[in-house]
């Protein structure tokens, strides 16, 4: 057990550091793992959940290709023409834009698409594209929390549970409405002189951007949508049908692609993000490693014995989940938190549906607090610094601290009312 | 046949002193899209490519925009904020170059590699002329 907590500590303090690639450290922690005997080779594999790995790509091939469809471009044109020319108006369909994009992509996926259409619009506008880029980054990942396919420690959470995809569509989507709702008000008070100026030309500004240039084949884009609405109506469906989400995601990227350019296959596999992929296909053998020596059992243990109390075990995660979010990587967590949870069950007999809506609530929603609790956060970050929007830390920390608390605050209502 | 045969050996290059303002006026006036660098005691300093001007004054959230429905405002206001600034801050001191006794295959492989269009003679730290890809595609035509 020393040996294994060994390597899973010192792997965690260099993913935390930051300095070699967390794909580097989690497959090297594996490679540990398995040398030391702790797992098996076979072992290993078994231990690797090949769902979460699928959807995961799955998903990135399609979000890739209909980015290079131009209908990302497309919708937030249109969505900022219905919105008109005031700066508050376009910072509230921005931002809904995110919510909506994150809650069907990945949170990272969204600041990329999100960013450069604010930037260029804040540009146009002459407006400060601060409260836009703060905005989008909350909403990213507020937007994140609402289903399963929205963030990685939902994937997680629902491929291990297990949860379905509308399970999280019930559960998690009126608290995110309720929280979107009053983060868009403490945003309007926050940066209210910012909203105040508007430009008298707006109109022809708007008219400057086209939606209609951004779709390059719009017969090849329709396709790709229909494909894109069976995906979604399969992940709706997936108890029903009796299909894994990573199946239905694998599955349709390959039909989008096959209907769209099949010729370009090579092209669409650049799109998956391989470091995440090898990231959480270590995390997996590391913490399996950990659950085989009993060590996640001695955690559950230790946490049981500070309370057996299910309403207090519910609030301790959400809460903790959200306080460590904030500061250290968010996947890695979760994936130890699951098995932790999942020690639970058969230790003090414990209903863990609240357990795993909290830890949902907690790790998604904890990114908020500062600008390194969410990868969708630093590269929202860097990308503002190469365009001459400096955030730094503590002033970002003073608006999203208070904003993460003020979302846990109501996360921890809704448990009560709901769950508990 | 060597780049010796084929260059141009128009000599038109500015001093790394000049102006972003009259760096476009050469280019506009020599119909070139690059052009060479020499410093105060008429060494080769190197090269500017119009991208590299054009790629200075992009905003940099560009690069993430997929199609050409969302406009660069900003474009000209940078091209305009930059035209007074000198050219030794854009001036690409790798840009790649060739020597007379280069072999014209050499050339084009370069030609292709960096994607430019335009590439400085160079013996010895003398800026001798020249050499288009286009008189380079000319003369193997003729040949």
């Amino acid at each position: 057990m020393i040996a294994a907590l060994t390597v899973f500590i010192l792997a965690y303090i260099a993913i935390m550091w930051d300095r070699i690639p967390g794909a580097v450290v989690s497959i090297l922690g594996a490679a540990a793992m398995v040398s030391i005997g702790i797992l098996s080779q076979d072992d290993a594999v078994r231990r690797i959940d090949f769902n979460t790995l699928a959807l995961l790509c799955g998903m990135m091939i399609v979000v890739g290709l209909l980015r290079k469809e131009g209908l990302f471009e497309y919708v937030a044109i249109r969505v900022i023409k219905i919105a008109g020319g005031k700066p508050w108006s376009i910072f509230v369909a921005l931002c809904l834009f995110t919510a909506v994009m994150s809650a069907l992509l990945d949170n990272v996926t969204t600041i990329l698409i999100c960013l450069p259409i604010t930037l260029a619009l804040a540009d146009a506008f002459r407006m400060k594209p601060l409260p836009f880029i703060i905005g989008e980054i909350f909403f990213s990942n507020i937007g994140g929390t609402a289903t399963l396919i929205g963030d990685p420690p939902n994937i997680l959470i629902g491929s291990r549970a297990p949860l379905g995809f509308m399970d999280f569509i019930y559960h998690n989507v009126p608290v995110v409405l309720v929280i979107a709702l009053c983060v868009l008000l403490f945003l309007r008070f926050f940066f209210r002189r910012d909203f105040g100026v508007v430009r008298e030309n707006a109109e022809e500004i708007l008219a400057e951007f086209d939606e209609t240039r951004a779709i390059k084949d719009p017969p090849r884009t329709r396709r790709a949508l229909l494909v894109f609405g069976l995906i979604i109506a399969g992940f709706v469906c997936s108890r029903l049908i009796h299909l894994e989400l990573g199946t239905i995601a694998l599955g349709g990227a390959f039909l989008m692609v096959l209907v769209t350019k099949p010729g370009e296959i090579d092209e669409f596999l650049k799109e998956v993000e391989w470091p995440t992929i090898f990231f959480i296909t270590g995390l997996f053998v590391m913490v399996g490693a950990l659950e085989k020596t009993g060590f996640i059992k001695l955690i559950a243990n230790h946490l049981l014995t500070v309370t057996d109390d299910a309403t207090a075990m519910t609030l301790l995660i959400l809460w903790t989940s959200a306080l460590l979010s904030s500061f250290i990587e968010n996947v890695s967590f979760t994936a130890t938190m699951i098995s932790v949870i999942k020690s639970m069950g058969p230790l003090g007999g414990m209903d863990l549906q609240p357990l795993w809506w909290s830890l949902s609530l907690g790790v998604c929603l904890g990114g908020n607090a500062t600008l390194i609790g969410a990868a969708a956060n630093i590269v929202a970050a860097s990308y503002a610094r190469r365009n001459q929007c400096e955030i730094s830390f503590w002033r970002y920390f003073a608006i999203g601290f208070p904003l993460m608390i003020a979302t846990i605050v109501i996360a921890t209502i809704y448990m009560l009312i709901v769950d508990l | 046949m060597k780049v010796r045969d084929v260059f141009c050996h128009d000599i038109t290059s500015l001093s790394e002193n000049m102006t972003v303002r009259m760096l476009i006026r050469t280019m506009s006036l020599t119909r070139n899209h690059a052009v060479p660098i020499v410093s105060k005691d008429n060494r080769y300093y190197g090269c500017i490519d119009v991208y590299d001007i054009i790629d200075a004054c992009l905003p940099d959230y560009m690069k993430g925009l997929t199609s050409s429905a969302i406009l660069p405002t900003k474009f000209y206001d940078n091209l305009r904020s930059i035209q007074a600034r000198k050219i030794s801050e854009f001036v690409d001191r790798n840009y790649p170059f060739v020597s007379p006794d280069d072999s014209l295959n050499y050339a084009e492989t370069i030609f292709n590699k960096t994607k430019r269009r335009t590439l400085p003679v160079v013996r010895k730290d003398t800026f001798l002329g020249i050499l288009t890809q286009l008189e380079l595609l000319t003369v193997v035509l003729k040949d």
